[in-house]
């Protein structure tokens, strides 16, 4: 065959091979351009954000209402995390949307405790009979204290949880009581850093004038420092403290300085004589359980 | 029977000569650089292995270490935390001469205050210590004008810091 003749045979295929897959190449290029356009969505935090935000609210909404138990085991984790994160960057926020509750439950709770607490002393004002209420009534006479008060003061919690001698000057501790069987891992610590936060203060206010450290308050908790020539007393307490308490650590201090004067002036850190002390404390503290039971 | 004693022991020297971090090795066996600062004193609490006194008694010492901060001879808070200690550590650093330089002045009022304390210098950082230095030296000439032992320590190999406290329990032993 003349290659003329051959020409004009293919030209016809190649025109109907031109129609049939310029379709076709036309849906690959658009394809191409679809999976490119795809994969810098996927690649760009901002795109996959701006294509899933209007599906997400309905997409937790569906997971909470379908399975409460898996999302609720799901967040547990970070919750309180996320919680104290919020209370110490918005602290103000925080304090005016609690304010109104718990300033109600505050006030449910001291109204309570006063219904108690008026309740009590009326029981006691009005049995004239009580021999208790005789007794306080003479107290509040000795001290000087309206009765009403002394007995508000006697209703109050109070309970005495350490009791510690140490020596004045060296800040070793002599003697512990602890009402905690176990008692304090670190009684010779605080005795010492005790020792030095009373000279801290002395030293702070001494140039305007000379004077004793006698109370340091903590939360619910108080340490009353009774003064002595050699050592001195500290006692942790917790509550208010009843009318009479700092004369009786007057009293037990100058016990312990008559009976171990010596002792005490000389002391070198040597504590196994001085069982006798422990005792004391021991009865000193369980006296007040017992006035409160 | 072992007798337990409790004992004040103060812990001197200028700032950064690693008093704290000797304290931290020895009571906690760690070495940390931060430096706890509250009211110019820090207590730590050791208690030491039993030891045999002249007499065949065995005592067991319970340190309290008195960290205290500062060299201000005329800080009259700083020598108040000085009273009743059975015993002290002059710590100098090996890296800075001037640290040796204070020493006297300080030994001077805490023996006026405790004159009955037994002392124990040291000279702390061994592990900086560059060689041919005559810190170590100094150290020693201290040591002998004031007729106190002394050992270079290293607070953060632990290098002789158990035995410097030792050194100061015996010496408080053989006054019992």
């Amino acid at each position: 065959m003349p290659a003329e003749q051959a020409n004009q045979i293919a030209d016809p295929l190649k025109n109907l091979q031109q129609i049939i897959l310029s379709d076709i190449e036309n849906r690959i290029g658009q394809l191409e351009i679809a999976h490119k356009k795809l994969g810098q969505q996927l690649n760009n935090k901002d795109e996959i954000i701006s294509t899933l935000s209007p599906v997400l609210t309905d997409l937790l909404q569906i997971k909470i209402r379908d399975s409460r138990d898996e999302i609720a085991n799901a967040l547990s984790p970070v919750m309180s995390k996320a919680i104290k994160k919020q209370i110490h960057d918005s602290k103000e926020e925080v304090i005016d949307a609690l304010y109104p509750i718990i300033g109600r439950m505050i006030s449910k709770a001291i109204a309570e405790a006063l219904k108690g607490l008026v309740n009590s002393i009326n029981d006691n004002i009005n049995n004239k009979y009580n021999l208790k209420i005789w007794l306080q009534r003479l107290k509040a006479k000795i001290f000087g204290v309206n009765v009403g008060e002394l007995i508000i003061a006697e209703q109050a919690p109070f309970a005495i949880r350490e009791v510690f001698l140490i020596a004045k000057d060296s800040g070793l501790l002599i003697s512990h009581y602890s009402k905690n069987i176990s008692g304090t891992n670190d009684a010779h610590i605080i005795a010492a850093m005790l020792t030095a936060i009373k000279s801290f203060v002395q030293d702070a206010f001494a140039k305007e004038q000379t004077g004793e450290l006698y109370e340091i308050e903590y939360s619910d908790q108080t340490i009353r420092i009774e003064p002595g020539l050699y050592a001195y007393l500290a006692v942790v307490y917790k509550g208010v403290a009843p009318f009479g308490l700092n004369e009786q650590l007057t009293q037990i201090q100058e016990r312990i300085h008559t009976r171990y004067s010596r002792f005490l002036r000389d002391y070198q850190g040597e504590n196994s004589r001085l069982t006798k002390i422990d005792t004391l404390f021991a009865e000193f503290s369980g006296k007040y359980d017992k006035e409160r039971e | 029977m072992t007798i337990q004693i409790n004992r004040k022991i103060c812990l001197l020297g200028m700032y950064a000569t690693g008093k704290t971090s000797l304290i931290r090795r020895y009571v906690h066996n760690i070495f940390d650089e931060k430096y706890l600062s509250t009211i110019g004193v820090n207590v730590s609490q050791k208690l030491l292995p039993p030891l045999e006194t002249s007499n065949n008694k065995i005592v067991q010492f319970n340190f309290l270490i008195w960290d205290i901060e500062g060299i201000d001879r005329n800080n009259k808070l700083q020598k108040n935390y000085y009273a009743g200690s059975s015993g002290a550590i002059v710590v100098g650093d090996l890296t800075r001469k001037e640290s040796f330089e204070v020493i006297n002045g300080l030994l001077s009022d805490f023996s006026t205050i405790c004159p009955e304390a037994l002392i124990v210098l040291a000279g702390n950082k061994k592990d900086l210590l560059i060689e041919n230095t005559d810190h170590p030296q100094r150290l020693k000439e201290l040591a002998a004008q004031k007729k106190a032992d002394y050992l270079l320590t290293s607070a953060k190999t632990g290098e002789n810091v158990d035995e410097l406290f030792l050194l100061l329990a015996h010496k408080i032993k053989d006054k019992l």
